[in-house]
């Protein structure tokens, strides 16, 4: 008995896609490659949304944290927990010191508690070595063992804010995911109990009550009203309450840099995958315009058009969700390293590598959808034409003699005779030129954005004191071999003022995320060029005039010019009219006002707490010898510097940071551009061979193989070059569009629009290769054909 | 009972109208033998092909027992086709990825039909037509003769009362040809009606009325030597 077990429709559907298996195979590999992109990142998404989470919530982070004038002693501390709402309460401390590493001195934030070991808020976890820490030393955070250059048992030379440089031991490491990573931020973390502070003669008082409150749903704003009830509460009793912070409501410091990560990686991936799904539909497109006589005959036997529609979505389906399956396989072990490089960038551990049901959902839903989506419009039109008209389809249009096609090129008539696939085929390849080309012009908004960082600041080196000190004296400083020129600026940290109110601010623990600062800038300063977004700069006549970078404007609302912007210290209230806007990329929130006004508020007329250096360095070597002179400059003049912040070591830092997205996006590029290019190969090689038989004809009528060839040349090469011409087009828009996302996310502000020239080139010079090699091997294998054999050719 | 009443087709070549059919009015009873002759060009294929449901009038009516096909939709077209008519075509038009088993297989395939109860239906139709032994193999390795009893096998997949055929013999040689047009008498002494398209004029003892076409139009339709000796219908 003969085999036929199957219904000879699916029998059709199977030996056809055998016979295209080439096809097939490169419309698989793409959706597969894709995808794989997609699961790996929104797998490694999903994973680190909830462990970044996790993490930050296994310390117990202190939903509010009240500054307080005086120390805060056992009994304030009882008295807050008994307040209602009240979960925790407890007292903390952060000393702002610095550490000597080799001859460098960097900030050193030491978090301080009565008792290392037992304590309900901010919680850290030891690693290694002592706990608690013997009185006396100190536990380092993990992530700053390498900035410090020390080793568990050795000791570091620290300066705390009252005493000399003293010699303190290391003897334990901690993981404290609370926190971003030292290294990120040039600065070492370290933990110390009261009685440490005490040993080494500074002063063990705290003065920071963190807080949790009881809530169902929690929220920032929720969270704020609170924090301010209980803090008029204190303020009534005769605590003095002169500062409330609140950072945002379970968020992690660096969450909001690793969801920008996140989501350039991942619109970059959907959009690989759109492109593949376009692939798929322009290959699929060509394969039923060479069945279209086949089709003709399904329905001449009583198919209906959703007979045939049904059959050849199965088809996509099938092919979908095959990929699907590869790519969640591969991708889901490529998501769980991924997310543990992240994590291990932003100092977070992966406790669960699990990936949630929801991203194989995304990605088996995507990945059998998106292709069924793109696919439905050729397959439907191809099943929906009539019997006749497919059993008379001599394969493409001709234009009528005198109509405008008539007048073009002969080659260029060519790619016109069929206009749906040509659409498909120059949508496939603009859009994917056009990805390519936006992914590696937002790698260079991207960088161009951090280089505004040092483009913008015209000083070598910050330093920040723990009182204003005398600008006489600073000015000294400038006879240091070396320094070219110190320039003082009135500096304070801040808040935005609510009068009647206690200063909020929605700082994180660590002092510089979410802080803001209050900064009197020299009118007419050279060291410093932010470029202006509304306004104008301040003038001397400008005293009750400020200037807010483009951070501290969205944090105060977004007040418009001439507006009330007000700033709070230590309970007092600077009230100031907004001039002007500037945009400052790589600064927190800073409101600028006039030296005469800050000192008027501040009383530091003459005296000044930071100060910028310019030096005459023309080599780091150099620069790092000045700066280690100036340190000796300023500890000989007994100046309590707070910290001292060298720029070229924040641009190393910084660069480090931005390899993995760079390489990523490139990554990614390239497998946009392997998308590309495998559907210009395949839809070239089918146009070629589709017109097997056409050049047979033309053979009859005397062209060579050399003409034949020549004329497939020149039609492809037209595509690709009109391709081309889409593709820079769009990548316009389409750079605009995610710059603008993706700045807005990541900088508060858009990344500049930098549309570079190697994509472009890249693009084209892969487009012309590929043209020219897509084409010229069916040309070749169809120019070799005898003319009987060419006729006999199919379609 | 087919009845065509003023039957009209028209193509757009360009700029230019093209009147394939004009103003055919025909009743073709049921079991009837025609076959329709006349030059190339004089529009037999496109009334084949109007009369199949493979394309639309421009004018005038198709009424099938009395049914207006205008009244159906392209699916609906199809879904009729492949239960009321089999459309046999000069080049065969078989598909050749499918062994001609399955290929005599697919219209009932189409039609809902399970393979357990297809497979034997098409056995026996290729046993009809004399070509059982090469159920297995693909259509491309047999002769056209072959080709075309597969192609009529296909027809009569779903056992539709009206054969359709368009120049069914044009690619054949004459002794092969004869062999195939037995078949069609045989299957219209078994109660079908077929309409056969044909340029050959030598038909008329063969079949029950011969209408010629000329320039669309109805030139004469004739009885033919079937009917007169009694074969069937008029």
């Amino acid at each position: 008995m003969i085999d036929c077990r199957f219904p000879p429709r699916w029998s059709k559907l199977w030996r056809d896609a055998r016979l295209e298996k080439e096809r097939v195979f490169l419309m698989f590999v793409a959706l597969a490659v894709s995808l794989l992109a997609v699961a790996t990142l929104v797998g490694a998404g999903k994973i680190l949304r909830r462990e970044i989470r996790t993490n930050y919530l296994s310390t117990h982070p202190a939903m509010a944290t009240l500054e307080i004038d005086r120390a805060i002693d056992a009994s304030l501390v009882e008295k807050v927990k008994g307040f209602a709402g009240v979960q925790e309460a407890e007292a903390h401390e952060v000393v702002q010191a610095r550490v000597q590493v080799g001859d460098d001195w960097l900030p050193l934030l030491v978090f301080v508690t009565d008792d290392l070991s037992g304590h309900r808020l901010s919680r850290y976890f030891p690693q290694s070595g002592a706990w608690p820490a013997p009185t006396g030393t100190l536990l380092v955070e993990r992530t700053a063992m390498k900035v410090l250059g020390v080793q568990q048992g050795q000791a570091v030379q620290v300066k705390f804010p009252n005493t000399p440089a003293q010699r303190v031991p290391v003897t334990g490491i901690v993981h404290d995911p609370g926190l971003s990573p030292a290294g990120q931020e040039r600065m070492g973390f370290a933990y110390a109990s009261a009685a440490t502070l005490q040993a080494l003669g500074e002063d063990p008082s705290l003065h920071e009550l963190r807080v949790t409150f009881a809530m169902d749903l929690g929220s920032t704003a929720q969270v704020r009203e609170r924090a301010e009830v209980l803090a008029q509460a204190l303020v009534d009793q005769g605590v003095e309450v002169h500062q409330i912070r609140v950072p945002p409501f379970e968020y992690h410091p660096h969450q909001i840099q690793m969801e920008t990560v996140l989501l350039i990686m991942v619109s970059f991936s959907v959009l690989a995958f759109f492109l593949s799904a376009v692939l798929l539909a322009t290959t699929l497109s060509a394969w039923l315009s060479r069945q279209t006589r086949e089709l003709a005959i399904l329905k001449t036997v009583g198919a209906s058009s959703w007979q045939i529609t049904g059959l050849y979505l199965a088809f996509v389906a099938a092919l979908g969700l095959s990929a699907s399956v590869v790519a969640w396989t591969l991708g889901s072990h490529a998501a769980v390293a991924f997310a543990g490089r992240l994590a291990a960038m932003l100092n977070f551990a992966i406790l669960d590598a699990s990936i949630p049901a929801s991203a194989a959902l995304i990605v088996f839903l995507g990945g059998v959808g998106i292709p069924l989506l793109v696919a439905y419009i050729p397959i439907r039109s191809a099943s929906r034409a009539t019997v006749r008209e497919a059993l008379s389809d001599w394969g493409a249009k001709v234009a009528a003699p005198g109509s405008w096609i008539s007048n073009l090129p002969r080659s260029l008539r060519q790619i016109l005779r069929r206009p749906r696939r040509l659409a498909l085929s120059l949508a496939l390849l603009g859009f994917g030129g056009a990805v390519f080309m936006t992914a590696l012009n937002v790698r260079d908004g991207w960088t161009a954005n951090l280089d505004k960082v040092w483009q913008t600041r015209h000083y070598d080196v910050e330093v920040r004191f723990r009182t204003a000190q005398s600008d006489s004296v600073l000015a000294g400083l400038a006879g240091v071999p070396g320094v070219r020129r110190v320039e003082p600026w009135g500096w304070s940290p801040a808040g935005l003022a609510r009068p009647g109110k206690i200063d909020l601010v929605q700082v994180w623990p660590d002092k510089g995320h979410g802080s803001l600062s209050l900064v009197a800038m020299p009118v007419g300063s050279a060291l410093t060029s932010f470029p202006l977004m509304a306004g104008r700069r301040l003038s001397e006549t400008d005293t009750d005039g400020s200037v807010l970078n483009h951070i501290a404007w969205i944090q105060s609302g977004k007040p418009r010019l001439g507006e009330a912007v007000l700033v709070g210290i230590d309970g007092r209230i600077l009230s100031t009219r907004l001039t002007g806007v500037v945009e400052e990329v790589g600064s927190p929130a800073v409101v600028y006002v006039t030296p005469g006004a800050f000192a008027r508020f501040r009383s530091t007329q003459g005296r000044s707490r930071m100060i910028r250096v310019v030096t005459t360095a023309t080599s780091p070597v150099e620069r790092t010898e000045i700066l280690h002179r100036l340190e000796r400059a300023m500890e000989g003049k007994a100046l309590p510097v707070q910290m001292a912040i060298p720029f070229s070591e924040l641009k190393t830092a910084i660069g480090d940071h931005m390899t993995i997205l760079v390489n990523s996006l490139l990554a990614l590029a390239g497998i946009i551009a392997a998308v590309g290019m495998l559907g210009l190969a395949s839809v070239t090689g089918m146009g070629v061979l589709e017109r097997t038989r056409e050049f047979g004809v033309l053979k009859t009528l005397g062209a060579t193989p050399k003409v034949v060839l020549g004329m497939v040349m020149a039609e492809v090469l037209w595509i690709g070059a009109i391709s081309w011409v889409l593709a820079c087009v769009a990548a316009f828009p389409l750079t605009w569009a995610m710059d603008a996302l993706i700045g807005s996310l990541g900088f508060l502000a858009p990344l500049p629009m930098v549309i570079g020239w190697v994509g472009p080139v890249v693009w084209l010079v892969a487009v012309v290769a590929i043209s020219a090699v897509s084409g010229w091997i069916p040309a070749r294998r169809a120019g070799k054909l005898t003319i009987r054999e060419a006729l006999a050719q199919v379609g | 009972m087919i009845e065509l009443k003023n039957l009209g087709k028209t193509y757009q070549v360009g700029t230019v109208e093209f009147h394939a059919l004009r103003g055919v009015e025909l009743s073709i009873a049921k079991g009837s033998f025609v076959a329709v002759v006349g030059k190339s060009g004089s529009g037999k294929s496109t009334l084949a092909n109007l009369v199949a449901g493979i394309d639309r009038p421009t004018s005038g009516k198709i009424l099938m027992e009395g049914a207006d096909l205008a009244g159906l939709d392209e699916d609906g077209l199809a879904r009729w086709r492949g239960q009321k008519v089999g459309v046999i075509f000069q080049s065969f038009q078989l598909l050749p990825t499918l062994t001609v088993l399955e290929n005599v297989m697919l219209p009932m395939d189409f039609a809902g039909v399970s393979v357990a109860e297809a497979k034997p239906r098409a056995m026996a139709l290729l046993a009809k037509v004399g070509i059982e032994d090469q159920a297995a193999k693909l259509p491309l390795s047999l002769s056209g003769g072959q080709q075309q009893r597969v192609a009529i096998a296909r027809a009569l997949a779903n056992d539709p009362a009206l054969l359709v055929a368009d120049e069914p013999t044009g690619n054949l040689d004459t002794r092969t040809a004869d062999e195939v047009l037995d078949l069609f008498t045989a299957f219209a002494d078994q109660g079908k009606t077929i309409l056969l398209v044909t340029h050959e004029r030598d038909l008329s003892s063969r079949v029950d009325r011969v209408v010629t076409l000329c320039d669309g139009r109805v030139e004469s339709d004739v009885v033919g030597g079937r009917a007169r000796l009694g074969g069937s219908h008029a």
